[in-house]
């Protein structure tokens, strides 16, 4: 996501009024799929550092494009999980089945475009600035 | 005859005044002091009870209830204290950053409002 997320979380998130719900789209064939399989496999050992990766991922795009298995691995341990469990989490295949699942069940949904937001129910298309999204919140309270 | 029955009730007289005086409890001087004491201790408890101002100088019942005060007050706050923190293990058992249908979400797993983000890395 990017853009807008760092006053969402500042603001929505750390007052507890808004989770975001963060769901791959694999759209740029193995770079995406290895990108999100190495955030699956690093998440499964810690969540915290799931969504550190997640940033680094978001501002280090270009990396991602020729990134190989040894750049996973790296990152995942400057993320401080447990390389030996990254490693066979990674090999073994079972991130790129979880993500390739979750991307095949957005897929059934009918959501194509990228980003596509879902507020409570309500989608949001495309990358939108802050003040957009404060009033899709506002208007998505229960 | 006259004169000899007046010498004779002289002499009876006499006598009779001489046997009082034997029998007239005298006193000694060793027994004075202990009679002197005696009246000196009769005459020191009347002089205790005319000074009733000295009783309430003493104000040991209004000394003491403070006391008592000032400790209370200072163990009543610690009891309060004990409560709120028994409350707070009960109340936030909220799960923050987590799993969310084989992906992961951020922020509080109770918030009203989930935001769903279909992204991709790159």
């Amino acid at each position: 996501m990017l853009g807008a997320e760092r006053e969402i979380v500042a603001n929505q998130i750390e007052s507890g009024q808004v989770r975001i719900v963060f769901w791959p789209m694999l759209d740029h064939g193995n770079a995406s799929l290895n990108a999100h399989a190495a955030a699956d496999c690093i998440g499964r050992q810690d969540v915290d550092a799931f969504w550190q990766v997640h940033d680094q991922f978001f501002r280090d795009q270009g990396e991602l494009w020729q990134a190989r298995r040894d750049y996973f691995v790296e990152l995942a341990v400057a993320a401080g999980v447990d390389q030996f469990e990254f490693q066979s989490c990674y090999d073994s295949g079972i991130g790129h089945a979880t993500v390739t699942e979750l991307d095949s069940i957005r897929r059934s949904q009918g959501i194509f475009n990228r980003p596509t937001f879902d507020i409570n129910s309500q989608l949001l298309i495309g990358s939108q600035p802050y003040e957009v999204f404060v009033r899709f919140f506002d208007s998505a309270m229960p | 005859m006259r004169q000899i029955a007046l010498l004779f009730s002289l002499i009876l007289i006499l006598v009779a005044c001489g046997s009082e005086t034997r029998s007239q409890p005298f006193v000694t001087i060793q027994e004075l002091p202990s009679r002197m004491i005696a009246t000196e201790v009769a005459t020191e408890e009347p002089s205790k009870d005319p000074t009733p101002t000295e009783a309430p100088l003493v104000l040991p019942p209004t000394a003491s209830p403070v006391e008592q005060n000032t400790e209370q007050p200072v163990e009543a706050p610690t009891e309060i204290v004990a409560t709120e923190v028994a409350e707070t293990p009960t109340s936030l058992p909220v799960e923050i950053n987590g799993q969310y249908e084989n992906t992961y979400f951020r922020g509080l797993a109770t918030a009203p409002i989930t935001m769903i983000d279909y992204s991709d890395f790159l």
